[in-house]
């Protein structure tokens, strides 16, 4: 059974799914993954508790969805799409649910706002894209892109990127504002 | 409305892949105009580079970049493993019932073997002392415990960290000066905070000026 791959496994399962012997390939294949998942969520949701009950969710999911398993990708990306979809939906829920206070008045956030405020909505994402583009390293633009296009949590991003230092993704999103900031004024001035 | 124009910006346009079409893209199941396509949008959207960078680095971390595979089963092959399947006496599982549900999740228990872990970089001579450990990243690893030592095994420097890759801090960095002789380490942990794989003692000299 272990040298079978998870796409092998799949097929054999897929030959009888309502016997129960087949049961056997499905709990190798979920058995063999579990750990990866949980390590996933908890990755991607920056909470080690939480990770096992959302890793759960994946396997309900993954089973219940395993006829649309497109075997023209590996499973282990199919099994990703899905945590990462479980993970997102709950960082959503848990955001609306806590509908936290806003951060204290910060002057780098409230003046990149006013600078970004002057562009055409329609432009923004170009604009916005390019001088990131121009003026932040990889980290800040991962960071920035992540929290703010999306939504992940600033805990998460942390996790999920294996960032080191003290303070995590924040330091990245106010170094990457205040270097925004410059570049918005001076893009203001030439056009 | 805080970070408004930030979010409209960065979230996905309507041009975005999807999460199915990014996994499908990197492991290179799309073909021709499809992938060309998705590699020149991915190229000048950060959205899709976040989101494939945060896939690859969840599923493949030794795969970065551009894909390499030919789709993963094409058809044929499919057809054939189900045909040899059938043909190789499965037909008494057509006659059993079906599984109930959730299926059963083993005990983590199962996972005890330590492997060794490939380390990429620094090894052996260096001109400049290095800024960076990498590695290569293992299956089921969620974190890696990472030491820096000196030749008598004094500990110079350690961490932890999630990535297959680590900076050295620049005081840390300052103090790998030329003509000696450091030792590092990586040891991957997994959920269950045991071990599953570590690289040994790997060796790297800062080469006099």
């Amino acid at each position: 059974m272990e040298v079978l791959s998870d796409e092998e496994l799949i097929a054999r399962y897929r030959l009888a799914p309502s016997s129960e012997d087949s049961r056997q390939f499905i709990d190798e294949l979920f058995r063999r993954h579990r750990t990866r998942v949980i390590g996933w969520c908890h990755r991607l949701s920056g909470n080690r508790d939480l990770a096992p009950d959302l890793a759960q969710d994946v396997f309900i999911k993954a089973y219940s969805s395993l006829h649309t398993f497109r075997q023209d990708s590996r499973f282990t990306t199919w099994l990703y799409v899905i945590a990462r979809n479980r993970c997102h939906d709950e960082a959503r829920a848990r955001s609306a649910a806590r509908r936290e206070a806003p951060d204290a008045f910060d002057p780098v956030t409230a003046e990149l706002n006013a600078a970004l405020a002057a562009l055409d909505a329609r432009d923004a994402r170009t604009t916005v894209q390019t001088l990131m583009k121009e003026v932040l390293n990889e980290t800040e633009q991962r960071v920035m892109t992540l929290h703010y296009g999306l939504e992940m949590e600033l805990g998460a991003i942390t996790t999920a990127l294996g960032l080191t230092n003290t303070s995590g993704a924040k330091a990245f999103i106010v170094s990457a504002k205040r270097k925004l900031n410059v570049a918005v004024r001076r893009w203001k001035m030439k056009s | 409305m805080e970070d408004e124009i930030l979010k409209k910006a960065l979230a996905p346009g309507p041009d975005c892949l999807s999460l199915e079409e990014l996994g499908r893209y990197a492991d290179g199941a799309l073909r021709g105009e499809q992938h060309s396509a998705a590699a020149r949008h991915i190229e000048g959207c950060l959205t899709c580079q976040a989101e494939l960078a945060l896939m690859q680095s969840m599923t493949s971390p030794s795969e970065r970049g551009a894909p390499k595979r030919p789709p993963f089963l094409p058809i044929a092959a499919a057809a054939a493993v189900l045909l040899a399947l059938v043909a190789a006496g499965s037909y008494y599982m057509l006659l059993r019932k079906a599984p109930e549900f959730p299926p059963s999740i083993p005990a983590e228990g199962d996972f005890t073997r330590s492997l060794t872990l490939g380390v990429r970089s620094p090894l052996g001579d260096q001109r400049e002392a290095p800024h960076r450990l990498e590695w290569v990243a293992t299956d089921r690893a969620i974190r890696y415990r990472v030491r820096l030592l000196e030749v008598d095994r004094r500990e110079l420097w350690s961490t932890t960290t999630t990535a297959a890759a680590v900076d050295i801090p620049s005081t840390v960095q300052s103090s790998l000066t030329p003509g000696r002789t450091f030792l590092w380490e990586v040891t991957a942990y997994d959920a269950a905070d045991r071990i599953v794989s570590e690289s040994g003692r790997q060796s790297f000299r800062v080469l006099p000026r």
